[in-house]
């Protein structure tokens, strides 16, 4: 009996500890749902991840998300108060630069106690001019995490 | 550092309650009055069955024992709102004997959870109840003893209502700050517990105890956009399970007692080999 007495004590006092968590303090959850764009080629059917050279990125009338680095991915944030964001991408310094259009619809979602409330997006189109952009694939409508990838851009094979 | 305080404060309770165990001291014999022993049914003697051999206690022999309504509170929940600002609750706890080691067992109280930091502000208030059985494991060491070692199972309900009258999401590229609210939500919860612990006699008719307890929440009380922060009597809103302690101070009501039969017990007894 005195063995169950010790076992029990035990494991209410580790109980006792893990109870002592508040939620509000910590923000546990990633609150980046960035649209998270992959770069690739298709070349003869054979698809292929690529690294563009000199990638230059903006949101129109924005500061720069990224000025000539080579790149595979890109992460846009999109505007929560808009149902549509307009991005510049350039991809090399020698080639024309594409305008990118995503339209979606916003829903405010409660993210956990402790990050509070974060935007979710819906992706209705993504319109792209095609100066370097051979074609536009959506991968994933929904973005709620910047891990998925949400768009894939396939460009000319020079 | 206040954590730790706290944390070392609940452990210490608890350490403390345990140690009570050990008073296992049949003073409470004395210092019961109201509930006097009934000695075993004197009248009808125990016969011998010279056949077999075996000595019979007698269908009639019962004696009397305690019974009554042990009502408390939960004092780990004033521990639990000086850490967390936002869950302000008080439960009261009650049990009755139904025989000798199973009790019928309720619990009930208010909750309120008001919360506001930078990015959001948050109003809830609910009641709640639970109703189940606990089943004491505690061999008795004399008749009128009261102190229990217990597991339990509880059916819980909560009736609550929620808001988030402001909310604010801030977007550093963009620079905008989007503000918004939440209505007022009425919600309904469902949950099981299972529990284990102990209640100690310390003092004549006062009671004090601990538990260990899962919670396990049977229905969804999540929408597409919000969760609450708080279920009234179940925890954090965002599981669908919890672990809870709760240390309990009570006073036992003893206005009836239980009948108890003695069980038949057969003793045997050592054959003589002929010869």
């Amino acid at each position: 009996m005195k063995s169950i007495y010790q076992i029990l004590l035990t494991v209410f006092i580790f109980a006792g500890i893990a109870a002592c968590e508040n939620e509000t303090k910590v923000c546990d959850q990633t609150l980046r749902n960035d649209y998270h764009i992959h770069f690739s080629r298709d070349s003869a059917g054979i698809i292929r991840d690529t690294i563009m050279p000199k990638v230059t990125a903006f949101a129109l009338g924005r500061d720069s998300i990224y000025k000539s680095q080579p790149l595979k991915d890109l992460f846009f944030q999109l505007s929560p108060v808009a149902d549509s964001s307009l991005f510049y991408l350039k991809v090399d310094s020698a080639l024309v630069a594409d305008t990118l259009k995503i339209r979606y619809q916003r829903q405010q979602h409660f993210i956990s106690p402790g990050c509070g409330f974060g935007t979710y997006f819906n992706i209705d189109t993504v319109i792209a001019t095609m100066h370097t952009i051979n074609r536009v694939v959506i991968n994933n409508k929904s973005v709620t995490s910047s891990n998925d990838t949400h768009l894939t851009l396939f460009f000319f094979n020079q | 550092m206040t954590r730790i305080l706290l944390c070392f404060s609940l452990i210490s309770s608890i350490l403390l309650s345990v140690a009570a165990t050990a008073q296992n001291k049949p003073a409470n014999v004395k210092a019961d009055t109201t509930h006097k022993l009934i000695l075993t049914d004197t009248t009808h003697k125990a016969h011998i069955d010279s056949a077999h051999g075996a000595v019979l206690v007698h269908k009639d022999s019962s004696w009397y024992i305690p019974g009554g309504l042990r009502i408390g509170v939960d004092l780990s929940r004033i521990a639990s709102a000086i850490y967390y600002p936002y869950r302000k609750e008080f439960t009261v706890v009650a049990d009755a004997r139904i025989n000798s080691n199973l009790y019928v067992a309720f619990e009930g109280g208010y909750a309120n959870t008001p919360y506001s930091d930078t990015n959001y502000t948050y109003k809830g208030n609910g009641m709640f109840v639970t109703l189940g059985v606990d089943y004491n494991f505690l061999k008795r060491q004399y008749v009128t003893e009261k102190n229990i070692f217990y597991g339990g199972f509880r059916y819980g309900f909560s009736h609550f209502n929620y808001a988030v009258p402001t909310y604010n999401i801030k977007n550093s590229y963009w620079g905008d700050n989007l503000s918004g609210s939440v209505p007022k939500t009425n919600v309904n919860a469902h949950w099981v517990e299972l529990l284990v612990g102990l209640k100690v006699e310390v003092l004549k008719n006062f009671f004090m105890g601990w538990n260990i307890r899962e919670r396990i929440l049977i229905n969804n009380v999540k929408t597409d956009n919000m969760t609450p922060l708080v279920i009234p009597g179940f925890g954090n809103g965002a599981k669908r399970a919890v672990f809870d302690v709760q240390y309990t101070v009570s006073y036992v009501i003893p206005f009836y007692r239980i009948k108890e039969h003695a069980r038949p017990v057969e003793v045997k007894t050592k054959k003589i080999p002929k010869r």
